[in-house]
């Protein structure tokens, strides 16, 4: 199965050649004639880039970006500009665009940048894939256990945390003992890690002596 | 000198004066005989001619009667002598009918019927209305000459022959009032004073002879004359009139002669045949031909055969007593050209429909016009290259779609027939595309091309469509990346017109152009094309805040501008090129509030005054 760009642009012949050109170097290519239409199509999930005109009636080509950030969407944008707008291009590559290229690109360049925008969305994929996996399995924790996880995270010790939490140190090592399984985490290391991932924020012991820090 | 009085004495005096009386008298008939038959109409000459003349014949008559050897030949004398009396009674009722312009015709006629029954009684007499009966003659000294005076019985008809005297008189005075009343009080005193004063003396006179036994001959004549010399002054005096008027007349001449020869212009009279009759200098030193040469020139000879029908219609109109105008390109001596501008009227000389007209040397005004034009172009052109770099991104953009594309599929191409399962079909796809987008690459430039280049202006069959849809190109990338919508509404089988091309596609770009810069994003622009009426009209609407009605009127002026970075040259430039395209170019508020521009073309460019092509 292969990698799939789209094409929005409101010039049918840049378009359709486009699909050609992407076509013929292996890329599965869906075209729209303006934004809208794209936004009306439902995105497949699979390995993907944008390829975005500048300029077009309706919503126009950094608008349609500007939304897609919003959206925290994960589709790599190329800008296709047929003039070179500085401003304009600044703008799009603060709020994250692969490149801008100009028309008419070069054919090396052209595929150049979609290979690196396909090799971007494969990995912010591959990435969202594991902090799924990572917050399924911090779901599964109960309440107390996640309030172990935090502060074990943290570094705290098993006295420190049975006192903060009022429970004797041996409740501690067992709600610990099921924090690993569940994670399938095989050492602290795994912990903070799978922790970051899922964007799990540490939790300092208030009976820790500053002497114990990390 | 004794021997020269002596020998005078022996003519006798009253034999001399009454033979110069003879000698004035028809002298002065002659003399005005003549006048009236140079000038038919001069009736007034012609009855002084007759005055004149029937005085002489009496005063012959008279210088008759004082020799008469014989009472039956005094007698016979004497009834002869009522034919100039009677002549010259008629002819005075005429001079006075005629000179004075005034009298009672009825009056006239009664007296000169009157006098006419007078003449007859004359005849049927025994011897003639003075006298019944004639019984000898009576020799007196008269003037030193030794004169008969009759003797005998007076004829009581004599009272009536001196009455009809006294009816030319009242005649006379009547009309020397009516006459002053007129305002010809000077003639009516001389004229109708004169005869009164004569006539009256003459009757008195000859009541005196037959009936007083005053013992004279008739001297009649005498008071004749005295009417004669006086109306003879009188006439002179027109005489003399007409002599001043001949100088006042060469003095005027003299004037219009310098005028016609020095007018920096040339003046010309046609015969209605055509033939060149009369010219001023000017024509000698334009033409450089020589007044023999000219005197063999028609109107047709000066110009190119092309033009025979301009000349034609302004002689037409020439004719029609219009002022008949054209400017045309004049042959000259030595096949030398120049541009005049040619007026003629009509003028009716001797009956005949000639034509009079002045000719102007063009040559410094063609120069200035031609000065004028360039200058205009120039504005014309400076007018697109700004146009054309407002658009310059928009264009390049325009160019980079079709090149983008292009590259696009040529890319394709290459690498489709390297594979096995090559797909023929595709390949020709491409192929169309490509070839399909380079054409309207090139569209981009050929339109781009011809506003940049600043070519001769040339007249030509243009398609009002295919301009809208060239200019709509240009602008295509602009409106999109302003978010402005075009739209386009041609009326099919538009009329073709006469003009140029570039100039109208530059009027349309920049309406357009005005109308995006006023409509901002999400705006909307319709450019129609339709007949209206006799003329093709295009007009550019857009759904923008509109113009203010005060700007209206101020809009086409020059360096008016309502655009914060406007020069205020464009719409004016507009303008020039719809008038100079024989149309007009306006503006008022569109229905929906926004601005609509439109210009109405006619048949072809306007051509003025026929040979100035703009």
């Amino acid at each position: 199965m292969s990698d799939l760009v789209y094409i929005v642009d409101d010039d049918e012949a840049v378009r359709i050649g486009l699909r050609r050109q992407l076509e013929s170097a292996g890329y599965d290519v869906k075209i729209f004639a303006s934004a809208d239409d794209f936004l009306a199509n439902k995105l497949e999930d699979k390995c993907s880039c944008l390829i975005l005109d500048v300029k077009m009636p309706g919503l126009s080509g950094p608008d349609l970006h500007r939304r897609l950030v919003e959206e925290k969407s994960l589709l790599p944008v190329i800008f296709l500009s047929g003039h070179a707008d500085v401003p304009g291009s600044v703008e799009a590559m603060k709020r994250g665009a692969v490149d801008i290229l100009l028309k008419p690109a070069d054919d090396a360049t052209l595929l150049r940048t979609v290979a690196a925008a396909l090799e971007k969305s494969r990995a912010s994929r591959l990435r969202a894939q594991e902090i799924s996996e990572a917050k399924e399995r911090v779901e599964r924790l109960t309440p107390r256990e996640l309030d172990v996880f935090r502060r074990v995270i943290a570094g705290s010790m098993n006295k420190h945390i049975a006192h903060d939490l009022g429970i004797v140190e041996q409740t501690v090592k067992f709600h610990r003992g099921s924090v690993m399984t569940k994670l399938e985490a095989k050492s602290v290391a795994d912990l903070i890690r799978i922790a970051s991932i899922a964007g799990i924020e540490p939790e300092k012991s208030d009976s820790e002596s500053p002497s114990a820090g990390v | 000198m004794q021997s020269f009085g002596s020998a005078l004495a022996s003519i006798g005096w009253a034999n001399i004066v009454w033979s110069m009386m003879i000698a004035v008298s028809m002298t002065l008939a002659i003399v005005h005989g003549l006048v009236w038959l140079r000038r038919r109409d001069a009736w007034a000459n012609l009855m002084f001619a007759l005055l004149a003349a029937s005085t002489g014949m009496m005063s012959v008559i008279e210088l008759a009667m004082m020799h008469a050897p014989t009472v039956e030949a005094y007698g016979e004398l004497g009834r002869w002598f009522h034919v100039p009396v009677w002549t010259a009674y008629l002819s005075a009722a005429g001079f006075v009918r005629f000179y004075l312009l005034a009298g009672r015709t009825w009056l006239a006629l009664t007296a000169c019927v009157l006098r006419t029954v007078a003449l007859i009684i004359n005849f049927l007499a025994p011897v003639n209305i003075n006298m019944r009966e004639l019984t000898g003659l009576d020799y007196i000294m008269f003037l030193g000459t030794r004169v008969a005076t009759p003797v005998g019985v007076l004829n009581p008809w004599m009272i009536f022959a001196q009455s009809t005297l006294l009816l030319l008189l009242v005649y006379a005075v009547d009309a020397s009032v009516t006459s002053w009343r007129q305002n010809r009080s000077r003639r009516a005193v001389i004229v109708g004073g004169t005869l009164s004063f004569f006539i009256g003396l003459a009757a008195l006179q000859a009541v005196m002879v037959y009936a007083t036994n005053l013992r004279a001959p008739f001297i009649g004549s005498i008071f004749f004359l005295g009417i004669v010399s006086v109306m003879a002054y009188e006439l002179s005096r027109d005489l003399l009139r007409s002599l001043q008027l001949a100088k006042d007349l060469e003095r005027e001449r003299t004037f219009l002669d310098a005028v016609f020869n020095g007018i920096p212009g040339m003046i010309y009279m046609y015969s209605p045949e055509g033939k060149l009759l009369r010219w001023n200098k000017r024509v000698e030193i334009d033409s450089g031909f020589t007044a023999n040469e000219l005197m063999l020139k028609n109107a047709a000879d000066w110009i190119e055969p092309e033009d025979l029908p301009l000349l034609e219609e302004a002689w037409g109109k020439a004719m029609k007593h219009e002022q008949g105008r054209i400017v045309v390109n004049m042959r000259m001596k030595g096949d030398s050209r120049g541009p005049y501008l040619l007026t003629g009227i009509r003028a009716d000389i001797d009956g005949q429909p000639h034509l009079v007209g002045v000719g102007i040397d063009m040559s410094e005004q063609t120069k200035l016009e031609l000065e004028l034009q360039e200058s205009r172009r120039e504005m014309a052109h400076m007018n697109r290259v700004s146009t054309m770099g407002l658009l310059a991104a928009s264009i390049a953009h325009e160019l980079n779609q079709p090149l983008a594309a292009i590259l696009s599929n040529a890319r394709a191409g290459s690498r489709l027939v390297q594979r096995p399962d090559l797909d023929v079909r595709e390949v020709a796809n491409i192929f169309e595309d490509i070839a399909r987008e380079d054409k309207r690459a090139a569209e981009v430039i050929h339109g781009l091309r011809s506003l940049m280049v600043k070519k001769a202006p040339t007249e030509e069959d243009v398609c009002i469509n295919e301009i809208v849809e060239s200019a709509l190109a240009l602008v295509a990338g602009e409106a999109r990346s302003r978010g402005v919508t075009l739209e386009k509404q041609v009326a099919p089988d538009l009329p073709p017109l006469r003009g140029e091309a570039v100039q109208l596609k530059q009027v349309l770009l920049n309406l357009i152009m005005n109308a995006i810069e006023a409509v901002g994003h999400n705006g909307r622009i319709v450019v129609k094309s339709e007949v209206v009426g006799e003329c093709v009209r295009v007009s550019v609407q857009d759904n923008g805040p509109g113009i203010p009605a005060d700007q209206l009127p101020e809009i086409f002026e020059p360096f008016y501008t309502v655009k914060e970075r406007g020069m205020g040259v464009g719409l004016p430039i507009c303008r020039l090129i719809v008038q100079h395209h024989g149309g007009s170019i306006h503006v008022e508020k569109a229905e929906n509030g926004g601005a609509l521009f439109y210009f109405d073309l006619r048949g072809g460019l306007k051509t003025d005054e026929g040979s100035n092509k703009l």
